[in-house]
């Protein structure tokens, strides 16, 4: 009888392991794209910056120190936010075609999800 | 029932076997019909993982002695408590224990990321989770079965060696499956993050919360087993540098340098590389230290004895570094660029290489010290085996090395420090750390690595103490607060950076204590007569008498000793022998604890008139290993905690950019 159970229990599985091959072929990814690297980029960069910001705050490092780190943190930033900021314009063209408010609000809403909120800069 | 359990494994095999399949297939096809039917597959092998365990665990519940597994682990008398844990006290169990963890990490795994669209590492993370975990449900169906059943079967069970008849038994397994089960997630997507060669840092992003998880898992349990030998194996110390111990601790190397160096990809995208190199080997250590367990290459306490599972996992072993390393091998180009050198050799970054290089060097002595008798034996045809006088003389300085660098490291900044700098961050702590050699020497500690492992273990507390000091005190100043609530604030707004201090504090309790006993353990044998008194250091001992007595599944002897420390009362301890049904004698010793020292009591032997032969060791600042591992889990948790957002601070600093970007300086 638990023999019979269990196998009962391993019909079921099965169903439900194959029941996505009933529907129809479909690619559920979007790959991490040049944004997506831009935005580690920055974020490396600002959490950099905002590191020795910190230690400069505390009195660990001098300002000799903090002043030339900095500086160079930030000419390591100031590309990848040009990128972001041209790879920024090139998304938000115009399509050629109006679309419906609702599909305008469900874009932006993937977009988001995907890209971060940083993306409205 | 048993039924139930042998089919759930070979079905949750045959599910493996899909998984695999329909990965390859989705991934090559880009279907992700294939990819959903991989996740719900993986899905089925950790609820029919799920089901087998818990069908052996009935097994020994209801001492079912049909299975071999049951009556060669348990017995009829043994306390439920030790019958639950024979799932992990066998070969079979535990490699069980090791598949159904897998499932479980493998379910949160998919559970975590598999509604998001930008989730296309997911299938090539399943793929090598999946791999492993199809490696080891091949090893439980058809290489070690649990549900093997003999024909004539003991009644009543053949007993759990005494040994592992301990609370240590409960913790320090199962502690230590988890972190070695656990550095699977990072591996899978290292390996994900190169066969995609989308080589940034997300992969370290997303298994941080993992990696550490597996650390502080396997940092309890290699202390829970060292403090199980302490209580069960009765000489007196933690570590013995048993190649099964060794193994243990190797992959423990690696992956805190590792935990360090990740660090520095995330902050300065430096040492992709090197990253990748360490978590491969972090996992491949935990293979290899599985095959020393298993194999009964190398003669060890520990071991599961002789066994043709060992070299299985030799054979995996060679297939995952020969994956890996082709891997890293192929993406070389693309991992060296956009790879920043570092500037100055007095930087953060660097004092992390440095940190790195140490951790593997002593890594390498210990693998060195490991594999040795087996080298010797396949030169000179004789195995000489390697003992602790040669892990402490290599190992020993390298430590020591390793405190001087945790008490550098946070006083550098990042890209490079001026002198200036330096003088003005080292002052105090070097100067105390000076201090303190004259004053230790004069306290008569003179021998150099002691007096040095002290005294650099100050240095680390007193850069580790400024630092929280100097931040407190700057919080304080710019909000006006006190000092308890700036405290607050310094560390509730910098969880990794403060958490990673704390878990520093408790390495350098650790060491104080490993140093201490290390360096000053007391050792002295006693013949003495009933009512007899004696003087070890500062205790008066008393022994009584000598009892016996019966309990559930054994029989024992103690002597009670009375224990008077500076002359007041202690109390009464016994150390025990046990004589355990079919099993040889065990010694039970006898401790007593304070803050700073055990006082340790070991019963060697008895004669006819009662009089006893004692071993009595003092162990100082012992307890502070144990201390410190408290705080080492409590820095973790506290680092590992979600942290409160600072996306404002972040949104300063890149406004703040912006505007030079326009041409207006802030700064």
């Amino acid at each position: 009888m638990m023999v019979l159970l269990f196998f009962i229990l391993i019909l079921i599985f099965l169903i439900y392991i194959f029941i996505p091959l009933m529907k129809e072929s479909f690619w559920p990814f979007i790959k991490r794209g040049v944004l997506a690297e831009i935005q580690e980029a920055k974020k490396e960069g600002i959490w950099a910056i905002s590191d020795i910001d910190f230690e400069h705050e505390i009195g660990k490092l001098t300002t000799e120190d903090y002043t030339s780190t900095r500086e160079y943190l930030k000419g390591e930033v100031l590309p990848v936010l040009e990128r972001e900021r041209d790879f920024s314009k090139k998304i938000i063209l115009k399509p050629k075609k109006e679309l419906s408010r609702g599909l305008k609000k469900d874009i932006i809403r993937e977009v988001l999800k995907i890209c971060g909120r940083r993306l409205s800069l | 029932m048993i039924d139930f359990g042998k089919y759930s494994l070979l079905f949750s095999f045959v599910l493996s076997l899909l998984v695999f399949i329909c990965l390859i297939i989705g991934i090559r096809r880009k279907d992700g019909r294939f990819i959903n039917l991989s996740y719900r597959g993986s899905k089925g092998i950790f609820f029919f993982l799920t089901i087998a365990s818990s069908m052996l665990i009935y097994a020994f519940i209801t001492n079912d002695f049909r299975i071999e597994y049951v009556a060669s682990y348990s017995e009829r008398s043994l306390p439920i408590f030790y019958k639950i844990t024979g799932l992990w006290a066998g070969q079979k169990g535990s490699l069980l224990l090791w598949g159904w963890l897998l499932s479980l990490f493998t379910f949160i795994v998919i559970i975590r990321d598999e509604k998001k669209v930008n989730s296309v590492f997911l299938p090539y993370v399943l793929l090598f989770l999946n791999l492993t975990l199809l490696f080891f449900l091949l090893l439980i169906n058809f290489v070690t079965p649990p549900f093997e059943m003999i024909a004539r079967f003991p009644q009543d069970g053949n007993g759990l060696n005494p040994l592992l008849q301990n609370p240590g038994m409960v913790f320090h397994p199962p502690t230590l499956y988890l972190g070695f089960v656990g550095f699977t997630v990072p591996f899978a997507f290292a390996m994900a993050a190169l066969v995609m060669e989308d080589l940034g840092d997300w992969w370290i992003k997303k298994t941080r919360a993992w990696t550490l998880f597996s650390w502080i898992f396997l940092t309890l349990g290699v202390v829970f087993g060292g403090w199980w030998a302490y209580k069960e194996l009765g000489w007196g110390g933690v570590w013995g540098w048993d190649p099964v111990e060794n193994a243990s601790i190797m992959p423990w190397f690696t992956a805190t340098a590792f935990l360090h160096s990740v660090i520095i990809q995330e902050r300065r995208g430096m040492l992709k590389i090197w990253n990748l190199s360490l978590i491969l080997l972090t996992f491949s250590l935990v293979i290899f230290g599985t095959f020393i367990t298993r194999s009964g290459i190398i003669s060890s306490v520990h071991s599961f004895g002789q066994s043709p599972v060992g070299f299985v996992f030799l054979g995996f072993l060679f297939l995952i570094m020969a994956v890996g390393i082709y891997l890293i091998w192929t993406r070389y180009e693309k991992l060296k660029e956009k790879n920043p050198r570092i500037e100055s050799f007095l930087s953060r970054e660097s004092s992390f290489l440095y940190n790195n290089i140490i951790f593997l060097g002593i890594c390498f002595a210990v693998f060195w010290g490991t594999i040795f008798p087996l080298i010797s034996e396949a030169v000179k045809g004789v195995k000489i085996s390697v003992g602790p006088p040669f892990f402490n003389t290599i190992i020993s300085p390298l430590f020591l090395l390793l405190l001087i660098l945790m008490a550098i490291c946070p006083l550098l900044g990042w890209r490079k420090t001026s002198s200036k700098g330096i003088l003005k961050n080292f002052s105090i702590p070097l100067s105390l750390m000076g201090l303190s050699l004259p004053i230790l020497f004069i306290a008569g500690i003179r021998d150099f690595m002691p007096l040095f492992f002290y005294s650099f273990s100050l240095f680390v507390l007193m850069s580790l103490l400024r630092d929280f000091y100097i931040g407190t005190r700057a919080i304080r100043k710019s909000s006006g607060k006190g000092w308890l609530s700036s405290f607050w604030s310094l560390v509730i707004k910098n969880r990794r950076r403060y958490g990673g201090f704390v878990v520093h504090i408790g390495i350098v309790f650790i060491v104080l204590g490993l140093a201490s006993y290390g360096y000053y353990q007391y050792k002295e044998n006693f013949a003495l007569k009933e009512g007899q008194e004696f003087t070890v250091k500062n205790y008066r001992l008393k022994y009584v008498r000598l009892t016996s007595f019966e309990k559930r599944n054994y029989e024992g002897v103690g002597s009670l000793i009375e224990v008077y420390n500076s002359g007041k009362f202690k109390g009464i301890i016994r150390p025990e022998k046990r004589f355990y049904k079919n099993q040889e004698p065990t010694t039970e010793v006898a401790i007593l604890s304070n803050i700073f020292e055990d006082l340790y009591l070991i019963l060697d032997g008895w004669n006819n008139d009662d009089s006893i032969a004692l071993t009595v060791v003092i162990n100082p600042l012992l307890s502070w290993i144990w201390v410190g591992t408290g705080v080492v889990v409590f820095g973790t948790i506290w680092a590992v905690l979600p942290k409160r957002k600072r996306d404002d601070e972040l949104d300063i600093i890149e406004k703040d950019i912006i505007l030079h970007l326009k041409g207006i300086e802030t700064k």
